[in-house]
């Protein structure tokens, strides 16, 4: 059994010591935290947190923050340029005696999915390209959700934003990244947080870019009742639309949990405000479809 | 998806922020295309025309950034359409080197900046009105730029036509430099019937395609090239190397000085038609009060409590910020014993005035994040008088 394997059998073997700690200012029900809430019991309080604007700066701001650990903002297209510079410098300070070994920190990116899939992209591009010892968290819910949630390029088909009236399809941030051949990536979901953990755990493992997409269900957003956001982030996988996967270095992707039946996505569409068009006045059969017919072909390649 | 056809020109009396003021303006400015990039607090104009331009035909897109907002309005108007964006200050920064292309190609475009205090992410749901040397001096290299400063939704919706209307007239650029108490102001706009719209067209060249000698960068009298949009049949080149009249790179001192002298000299000699301001109770006022924006309103307030209490107290408020109504201050500081500059930064719009006087020239300041109240511009009226 796999060292993260045996560290993480269960919900019962994953720490209770919090890393971020209660009073956020982030939303009610807001399932971006949660994810990053479980990530940082993996990854402890030896952490500098690199942030772009987004909705977590929002983490900083309110009176303090609540992170055990640092926090360096930067602008919203260079959060891993800025890892970058606080790596090396450390690595510096390292190498001169300045720092002892022991006391080395992680630096994380954190940041949303319009930094992350719009403007950051090529930040991004350049860090891995460079091996940067980083790691990165994007909490993917979908929109720019700070500024009233419109259209992101991570918004997925036939959601409406203040924006668009249907958006296209999501790019695929997975495999841009994973084209890089970073040393690790994943994506996650903060109702399946034993896999969280492992992953998180896993990637511990190596040196250079430690990437991970978080599954965030936004009540705000997205238009639902707070109280549901781990039902839909269960939908979210349950429906195969949200994948949950991995990919090491030049290795395949390993999909780590699979769906045994698909739940039709209809059941994750109705129900949030941003979909709501597809069901009211009349119901869009066709658009529907066309959004299980891509998870449908998404899954027949996976298991082919 | 179909759409139903709606009119771009909302003619009659509405009840407007001032974000969606400039919205309309810009439709019924004739604006067809919008490239913009979501950020506190200008975001409604991007959502309104988000709905409204596919309404009337023209396109709204939504960018993966403030760089390519920008670069795409200059692409847009390049092929023959009237552009837009607009941002706040973190996006204002980022525009700031395809700002610079845009007036070296001479490229008209129209730019809202709904100032936020600043610097860095700052305060970005309030106020601030720190970009005014920005807005001047942004870009890199010599250029002159036109910018207006509106001080209500109804100026948000009347100088973002005229904002088109100078930007075509001179092939540059031009910044609409709100702020975030007049963005989010709600108060009545007229907005007249289309007919009474004014409208200067972009000046185009009277040679036909496929004329030899034709020379698209060969300015007028003016200074002003006319311009020829992408797909016309013509043989264009846009550069933001130093080029001749051909359009073509020449990479030598005299070239550069005479393309960017005559740059800058198409606005500076005729800054006395585009400048702008509005004065109330100067006639016989000792102590002028120079504001902007958000500020002019209580700036106005002061004044007439100065009045008041017997003190000859007046108000400047320039409409342009860029070109400034440098003239018109000078002209006052011949019968006046001092100015009070009350701005929403620590002291910039102040300095521009001091280049135009020897007078003692006060400034009231904050940093931002409030509306500046009446009461500590007339403190230093009162200071000023003595």
């Amino acid at each position: 059994m796999s060292r993260e394997l045996a560290a993480y059998r269960n919900l019962k073997d994953i720490s209770r010591e919090e890393f971020i700690l209660p009073g956020t200012s982030v939303c009610g029900g807001c399932g971006g935290m949660e994810a990053l809430r479980l990530a940082a019991k993996v990854l402890g309080d030896r952490v500098v947190y690199v942030n772009a604007a987004g909705c977590f700066t929002l983490l900083a701001v309110f009176p303090y923050t609540p992170f055990r650990g640092s926090w360096l903002y930067t602008t919203m297209g260079s959060a891993p340029a800025g890892a970058q510079g606080v790596r090396d410098a450390l690595d510096v300070l390292i190498a001169r005696g300045k720092v002892r070994p022991e006391d080395d920190v992680q630096v994380v990116v954190v940041a949303g999915d319009g930094a992350t899939y719009d403007m950051a992209l090529s930040s991004t591009s350049g860090a891995i390209w460079r091996n940067l010892d980083f790691w990165y968290f994007c909490y993917d819910n979908e929109s720019y959700g700070n500024t009233g949630a419109q259209a992101s390029s991570a918004t997925p088909y036939g959601a409406r934003t203040p924006t668009t009236l249907g958006a296209e399809r999501r790019k695929d941030l997975f495999e841009i990244w994973r084209a890089h051949r970073p040393a690790y990536l994943a994506t996650v979901s903060p109702r399946y947080p034993v896999d969280l953990s492992r992953k998180f755990e896993k990637a511990k493992r190596f040196k250079g870019p430690k990437l991970f997409l978080a599954a965030a269900p936004c009540p705000t957003g997205w238009e639902f009742d707070p109280a549901k956001t781990l039902d839909y982030g269960r939908l979210q996988v349950e429906t195969g639309l949200f994948p949950l996967k991995e990919a090491v270095g030049d290795g395949p992707v390993v999909h780590t949990y699979a769906p045994a039946k698909r739940r039709p996505v209809e059941e994750y569409l109705r129900g949030q405000g941003r979909f709501r068009h597809l069901f009211e006045p009349v119901k869009q059969a066709a658009l529907i479809a066309r959004i299980q017919e891509d998870v449908d072909r998404y899954w027949a390649r996976v298991e082919a | 998806m179909t759409v139903a056809r709606a009119d771009a020109v909302l003619t009659g009396q509405h009840f407007f922020l001032g974000d969606h003021a400039f919205a309309e303006g810009a439709l019924a400015a004739g604006c067809r295309f919008f490239g913009g990039y979501p950020i506190t607090p200008s975001t409604e104009v991007a959502e309104r025309l988000a709905r409204r331009l596919p309404e009337v035909g023209g396109i709204f897109v939504q960018m993966e950034d403030e760089l390519a907002s920008m670069a795409a309005i200059v692409g847009a108007s390049v092929a023959g359409a009237r552009a837009m964006t607009a941002t706040s200050g973190p996006g204002f920064s980022l525009m700031m080197e395809n700002l610079g292309l845009a007036a070296m190609m001479e490229v008209p475009c129209v730019v809202v900046n709904v100032q936020r205090g600043g610097p860095s992410t700052g305060l970005p749901t309030l106020v601030g009105q720190a970009d005014v040397m920005q807005a001047r001096w942004g870009s890199h290299g010599d250029y002159e730029i036109v910018a207006y400063s509106p001080a209500s939704p109804q100026e948000c919706f009347d100088l973002t036509v005229k904002a088109f209307n100078t930007a075509d007239q001179f092939r540059i650029p031009v910044l609409l430099m709100a702020d975030e108490v007049v963005a989010h102001m709600t108060e009545r706009v007229t907005i007249p019937p289309p007919e009474a719209i004014p409208h200067v067209e972009r000046k185009r060249p009277g040679q036909g395609p496929g004329d030899n000698g034709f020379l698209p960068f060969k300015a007028d009298d003016d200074l002003i090239p006319p311009m020829v949009h992408a797909g016309e049949g013509y043989r264009v080149h846009f550069t933001g190397l130093t080029h001749d009249e051909r359009g073509y790179p020449v990479l030598t001192g005299p070239a550069h000085d005479r393309l960017v002298r005559r740059l800058v000299d198409k606005i500076r000699l005729k800054a006395w038609q585009i400048v702008e301001y509005e004065e109330y109770r100067v006639e016989d006022a000792r102590v002028v009060v120079i504001a902007y924006g958000s500020t002019a309103r209580s700036a106005r307030r002061a004044v007439t409590l100065a009045r008041e209490q017997g003190i000859p107290a007046g108000l400047l408020r320039p409409i342009t910020l860029w070109p400034f109504p440098g003239e018109r201050v000078r002209k006052l500081a011949e019968r006046v014993s001092a100015f009070v500059v009350p701005e929403l930064n620590l002291g910039q719009l102040s300095r521009e005035v001091e280049r135009f006087t020897s007078l003692p020239v006060l400034g009231v300041n904050h940093a931002g994040g409030a509306m500046m109240p009446p009461e500590p511009i007339l403190d230093v009226i009162r200071e000023a008088r003595g």
